[in-house]
């Protein structure tokens, strides 16, 4: 088939899917069977758009969904809405900030999950690099996991270290990471 | 559906989510903002300067000639280390020549016309890359910044247990705390893979000093253009003895008549004038994500092969599309449209985000006048300091201080609703001493 042709039927599939979970979501009890059907329609246009065009197909497709589900929402914005008693928006997190965190210094904390984060996340691609060139990977590829990782790695152990309660949990985390990491440091001229 | 995250996880997330959200948010918001209006890079090139010459093509002798032209017209000053022909496109149909000291626009038959005037959307190109600042240190803060939006997402993520169920969901015209965190989370979700995409790719942009200087002083002694070569090519080795001009004409009827389905739009010369002078084609392929395939030539136009972004390693082709799926120049003016649309989208939720933190200030019983109006002051200031740096570009011209211009008017946008609501304040403050002066008066007599 025509990849211009399989670009819109993956376009109309992606439409179906937003359309199909907007109902299923809508309801008052859950669907299976619709909610089945909506990531279906919208995995099936997605994999129309990657036969279509590849990555670039893909990228344009998550496009369109996204953009159906923001004119589903400009619909929902507009509703009118009962209007009860101004009160505090009730959410699963409600009150979370209201718990006294522990004490400790926002300084050390921002410490522990910025630059030590980051330096850990550095050592843990580099590491990958070195793993990918003992495997037998290209140098690019190799070269391209760090630049890729770091921006990935570094966020989620942020993020994962500003979880945690303890601070002795913290440094263990950041310190086990760089660790573990380090020593393929030694590796790093390796190429095969 | 729901994730089964438990709700001691999820009060974590949300203590996480906000401390990085504040952190963040006033640059964030700068970034996303300025992130949005550069999608349109080339319109406002366009619309800078509305005279150039414009067409849909040129031909390769025409390109000669303005190169020929512009080297003439350097010939008694330092000779450029790189000369930079820019072919027409469909989103910016001109040909524009840059060197190291200046950059001309030529018409269809290869004459120099005129300088090429477009500073503000350089300005505007700088200020979301490096925040104005040098390089290294700005798009270093510029991808820290990127990188805590992967972090906001996943923690907003893990922090939303109803995320699908409530997906659809907007109580925009309660028009109160609920309807700003109905933005916020809505807005966030419908946007998770788009910011994903942007933050992950402009993080991966602004890191570069970090994790590629780290790996070029791991792996090649500090030398970051040998760790980017496997990836991009290296440079070959230069002779600076003097030679002829290089002639690109046979390289460009080489591509229209051996790459037919590819799009050439620049022709690089290296070290031109000198023996070690060497060109590159860089041409785009058609419904890829790459930003291009280089096409190496020597001086006489002679081809000799390709670096390997369209079709060599897989992190060659990934490290190749960061850039247009970071800045949304894959498709046309539907893309752009809708990577403005989601950038709005993302600058609404940095925006909301803020608000919702002083809402719950507010409910805590912790008074947030003079923060909630120096947030507003910042939201509503930075798009009109950029409006107001477009009409000094109008009014001005093209030498205006953008820069200057940009930042004293943030920094009033933020002082000037603080000094009024401190004023209000007061003025609230003095008038319940006088009422309560009044009632001892009355009680006393």
């Amino acid at each position: 088939m025509d990849a211009g042709l399989l670009m819109w039927l993956a376009a109309v599939f992606a439409l179906t899917g937003v359309a199909v979970l907007r109902m299923s979501w809508g309801r008052a009890t859950r669907s299976t069977p619709l909610n089945l059907a909506g990531w279906g329609a919208l995995l099936v246009g997605l994999a129309l758009a990657d036969r279509a065009a590849g990555e670039w197909g893909i990228a344009v497709t998550v496009l369109v969904i996204g953009a159906a589900a923001l004119a589903a929402l400009a619909v929902a914005a507009c509703k009118p809405v009962n209007r009860g008693p101004r009160k505090a928006p009730r959410t699963a997190h409600r009150g979370a900030n209201e718990i006294k965190p522990r004490s400790r210094s926002g300084l050390l904390t921002f410490t522990v999950a910025g630059p030590l984060a980051l330096g850990a996340s550095l050592l843990f691609a580099l590491a990958i690099r070195a793993l990918i060139l003992f495997g037998g990977g290209a140098e690019a590829d190799a070269n391209v996991a760090v630049l890729a990782t770091v921006p990935i790695a570094w966020p989620v152990l942020a993020f994962a270290l500003l979880m945690m309660s303890r601070r002795a949990d913290q440094f263990a985390w950041v310190l086990g990471i760089a660790a573990l990491a380090a020593p393929f440091l030694m590796f790093q001229g390796t190429t095969v | 559906m729901s994730f089964a995250f438990a709700k001691e996880t999820v009060r974590k997330a949300i203590s996480a989510h906000s401390a990085l959200g504040l952190v963040c948010c006033a640059l964030l918001y700068l970034i996303c903002v300025t992130g949005t209006a550069i999608v349109l890079y080339e319109e406002w090139q366009r619309f800078e300067q509305l005279d150039a010459p414009e067409m849909s093509q040129i031909e390769p002798a025409a390109v000669q000639r303005a190169i020929e032209n512009v080297l003439e017209s350097e010939s008694d000053g330092p000779s450029t280390t790189h000369l930079y022909v820019h072919l027409p496109t469909a989103d910016l149909p001109r040909t524009t020549i840059t060197t190291d000291t200046q950059a001309v626009h030529v018409d269809a038959q290869g004459e120099v016309v005129a300088p090429e005037e477009n500073a503000w959307a350089e300005f505007l190109l700088a200020l979301h890359y490096r925040l104005n600042l040098p390089a290294l240190y700005g798009m270093t803060l510029v991808g820290l910044f990127g990188a805590m939006i992967v972090a906001l997402a996943v923690s907003g993520v893990v922090a939303h247990p109803r995320i699908f169920r409530d997906a659809f969901r907007l109580r925009a015209r309660r028009a109160d705390d609920v309807a700003t965190m109905d933005w916020h989370n809505r807005l966030a979700v419908w946007t998770l893979p788009f910011a994903l995409a942007i933050s992950l790719t402009g993080a991966m942009i602004g890191l570069f000093y970090v994790s590629g200087g780290g790996l070029a002083a791991a792996g090649y002694g500090g030398d970051s253009e040998a760790a980017l070569a496997p990836i991009f090519g290296d440079e070959p080795e230069g002779d600076s003895s003097p030679a002829g001009i290089p002639n690109a004409a046979p390289a460009l009827a080489f591509m229209e008549r051996e790459y037919p389905e590819v799009e050439p739009y620049y022709v690089i010369l290296h070290d031109p004038g000198t023996a070690g002078q060497h060109m590159q084609i860089i041409a785009e392929h058609p419904r890829r994500l790459i930003f291009g395939e280089y096409y190496a030539f020597d001086a006489a136009g002679d081809f000799h092969g390709t670096v390997g972004l369209a079709d060599g390693t897989v992190g060659q082709q990934l490290s190749a599309s960061t850039y247009n799926l970071h800045f949304g120049n894959y498709g046309g003016l539907p893309v752009k449209i809708a990577y403005i649309l989601f950038g709005i989208a993302l600058s609404v939720v940095v925006a909301t985000g803020t608000f919702i933190w002083l809402d719950k200030r507010e409910r805590r019983g912790k008074a947030s006048t003079r923060l909630r109006a120096a947030w507003w002051g910042l939201v509503a200031g930075v798009p009109a300091a950029l409006v107001l740096t477009l009409v000094a570009r109008l009014v001005l011209g093209n030498t205006a201080p953008f820069v200057a211009i940009f930042w004293i008017a943030c920094v009033l946008a933020v002082l000037l609703p603080v000094i009024a609501a401190q004023r209000s304040l007061s003025g609230q403050s003095n008038r319940e001493v006088a009422a309560s002066a009044g009632m001892r008066g009355i009680e006393a007599s």
